[in-house]
């Protein structure tokens, strides 16, 4: 692990097991906590059970039972979640309709994403 | 023989491009994993930290499971063309059914959560047929259970009686719409509102065209929210003696 840990906690939301996987590796090798979610469902329970909330939510698009989409939707419902940034990781291009603070497009660039994710978790 | 129409040839193409489509997107996920996995063991090992063996063989055994993954997937769409073309056949051995799931099982473990699969079966159970294949059956069942099970468990009943064999995989997981029921044993189709975002991949189509090779069937119940079971019949004769 690298010396500089940082106490910043991400949820990754992921139905794919492999992404879900590497994303997680990378980013607690980078120091940050990370807690995971299969499904925007359940980013969106973790969400209003957990506090202190997430410094930011790492989001897949394509999942079921409620995908991306759905998620920030109801996310942006309850104003004090709504203040959680949202990077979108998505295998797709078009992403039409969803508003983030990025979108990384699948092959993931894991300079950007680890700058990306620096910018907001302190 | 007479011409295929032109629209015949445009449903054919649109086809197509459907399966070129499905199988990119199948891709992607286990393309984008491994690169992660070895961006991320490089940029671990180009640091001032560098990991310890354990965690570095930890790691190469995550990217291995994605090229696992790619692998199973260029042999689905070899078995689509194999099976499209009528160039599918059968092999006709004894096996016992009984081994080849837990031989399935211990392969997949990895996939599962720990104790999450519980099995039913007897001691063992003598088939003549494909051994490949029904394993291939099996693990296709087994991963759709694993990825859509929501981590609860996942029972393996296989048992025989007189005349008949029945396999059921059963999972407790996100369930499917009764209007897709159907429509997930297709090639090429895509799941209505009801089911989104599930990806069944080709798994499913392949697994019902080698059962019914088998003179068997593969069906499923399941109800939204409550899970799944797919069963496998396959009459004790026709699996003595398999024709394709």
């Amino acid at each position: 692990m690298p010396d500089d840990r940082h106490s910043a906690t991400i949820l990754v939301v992921d139905d794919d097991r492999g992404a879900m996987e590497a994303l997680s590796d990378i980013l607690e090798y980078e120091g940050y906590h990370v807690e995971r979610a299969r499904n925007g469902l359940q980013a969106l329970e973790y969400l209003q059970h957990t506090r202190p909330c997430p410094s930011l939510v790492i989001l897949d698009l394509l999942m079921p039972v409620m995908d991306g989409w759905e998620f920030r939707m109801r996310q942006k419902e309850d104003p004090e979640l709504a203040k959680i940034p949202v990077l979108v990781v998505t295998a797709i291009s078009a992403t039409a309709g969803i508003d983030a603070v990025k979108i990384l497009h699948k092959p993931i660039d894991i300079n950007e994403l680890v700058k990306t994710v620096a910018m907001y978790c302190h | 023989m007479s011409k295929p129409t032109h629209g015949a040839l445009e449903a054919e193409l649109k086809l197509r491009d459907e399966f070129f489509s499905t199988v990119a997107h199948e891709l992607r996920n286990p393309l984008n994993a491994l690169h992660l996995t070895l961006a991320g063991l490089v940029r671990a090992q180009s640091g001032p930290s560098p990991m310890g063996p354990d965690q570095v063989v930890a790691r190469i055994n995550r990217a291995s499971t994605q090229v696992l993954r790619l692998s199973k997937l260029v042999d689905d769409m070899l078995d689509v063309s194999r099976i499209s073309s009528g160039r599918f056949q059968l092999q006709n051995e004894e096996f016992d059914a009984v081994a080849v799931l837990r031989d399935v099982i211990e392969r997949m473990k990895d996939q599962a959560e720990p104790d999450q699969i519980l099995l039913t079966m007897p001691p063992s159970l003598i088939l003549h047929g494909d051994r490949v294949r029904f394993a291939q059956v099996v693990s296709n069942l087994l991963s759709n259970a694993i990825q859509y099970g929501e981590r609860k468990p996942i029972g393996i009943h296989l048992r025989a009686d007189a005349d008949r064999v029945r396999l059921s995989v059963i999972d407790r997981g996100i369930g499917i719409a009764a209007e897709d029921q159907e429509r997930i044993f297709e090639r090429f189709e895509k799941l209505g509102k009801e089911s989104p975002n599930v990806r069944f991949g080709l798994g499913l189509w392949i697994a019902r065209e080698v059962i019914g090779a088998m003179h068997g069937n593969v069906s499923v119940s399941s109800e939204l929210g409550k899970g799944s079971t797919f069963t496998v019949e396959l009459p004790k004769e026709s699996v003595m003696a398999p024709s394709a």
